[in-house]
């Protein structure tokens, strides 16, 4: 076969492409995925009763921000990683952000005389 | 002349809008410069012109169907560099060539040199195609080969015009995946 030919069969009929195609897959993916988590969620474990209280409110608010912080910045990685070429373009380092935070807040709600020697600070 | 990123992008953009002449004159052009890049990175490992002619015409294949990846607000090339280099291991990995042999090269290696003088591959359209389920292949040969509209397609056979678009489509990456699998033997 001549690449001519091939370039030619190619260039017929060229439809117009879905320039957003990767950000509507991976926020359709997303949408759906929380969708299915939320409903096996509330399928496994049912609705909490318990968040009356300010710091099971606060507990429940932390897990929920770092979980959308995670998927905010795991979604921005992959559709970046879905283009060819974009394996050269992330930082892990963003990823590891939302952990690294979780790890200062534990550090910061345990009490100083409650911890180790070893992670205090002096 | 346009700087060659500046070209490509201009013709890749008007490609992503529709215009045919645009998306024949973009893959005319990187057909060139895919050539000299191929030649370059097969003959480190020993393989024939023959060869490389066949990997073009994948990675052009692969170009076409992925367009829907390219994101605008980046340059064009480190993006068909990076196909290019997939493909390339991709069939380095197909003819059992060692993976330590794939060249450690940079971007602007693909842009470094065009050659126009194309040669045939191996590779036969007819055998190619008759691997396609038999709809599929009666459609790309209305609408690609013999450049009638997807509404005219739909109408001969009796089909959407969405259900011509998906199965041009499908069409396509079967054909790629029938090119990997004739290089394999």
């Amino acid at each position: 076969m001549k690449t001519d030919d091939l370039i030619a069969m190619l260039g017929t009929n060229v439809e117009p492409i879905d320039r957003k195609y990767v950000f509507r897959a991976v926020g359709a993916a997303i949408a759906v995925g929380t969708l299915v988590a939320v409903a096996a969620m509330l399928l496994a474990l049912g609705f909490r009763t318990d968040l009356t209280t300010t710091r099971a409110f606060i507990f429940l608010f932390s897990k929920l921000a770092f979980t959308i912080v995670t998927v905010i910045l795991t979604a921005i990685m992959l559709t970046k990683l879905a283009r060819p070429g974009g394996e050269r373009r992330i930082s892990l380092g963003w990823v590891a952000l939302p952990f690294a935070a979780i790890v200062l807040l534990a550090r910061a709600a345990v009490p100083r005389s409650k911890r180790r020697p070893e992670f205090h600070a002096e | 002349m346009l700087a060659p990123e500046a070209e490509l992008k201009r013709l890749m953009l008007a490609g992503l809008d529709g215009d045919a002449a645009a998306h024949r004159a973009l893959l005319t052009q990187l057909g060139g410069y895919l050539r000299a890049y191929c030649r370059r990175q097969l003959a480190r490992v020993g393989r024939s012109a023959a060869d490389a002619e066949d990997l073009v015409q994948e990675v052009l294949l692969a170009i076409h169907t992925r367009r829907h990846t390219y994101d605008p607000v980046e340059p064009l090339t480190p993006w068909v560099h990076a196909i290019a280099r997939y493909k390339l291991i991709d069939h380095l990995r197909r003819t059992r060539t060692s993976l330590s042999n794939v060249p450690i090269d940079d971007v602007a290696e693909l842009v470094a040199q065009e050659d126009h003088d194309s040669t045939e591959s191996s590779l036969d359209l007819g055998r190619l195609l008759g691997q396609l389920p038999e709809r599929t292949r009666r459609v790309i040969e209305c609408v690609k080969l013999e450049g009638l509209s997807v509404a005219e397609t739909a109408s001969r056979y009796g089909l959407s015009e969405s259900n011509v678009k998906v199965s041009v489509h499908r069409g396509l990456k079967a054909l790629a995946a029938a090119i990997a699998r004739e290089q394999q033997r």
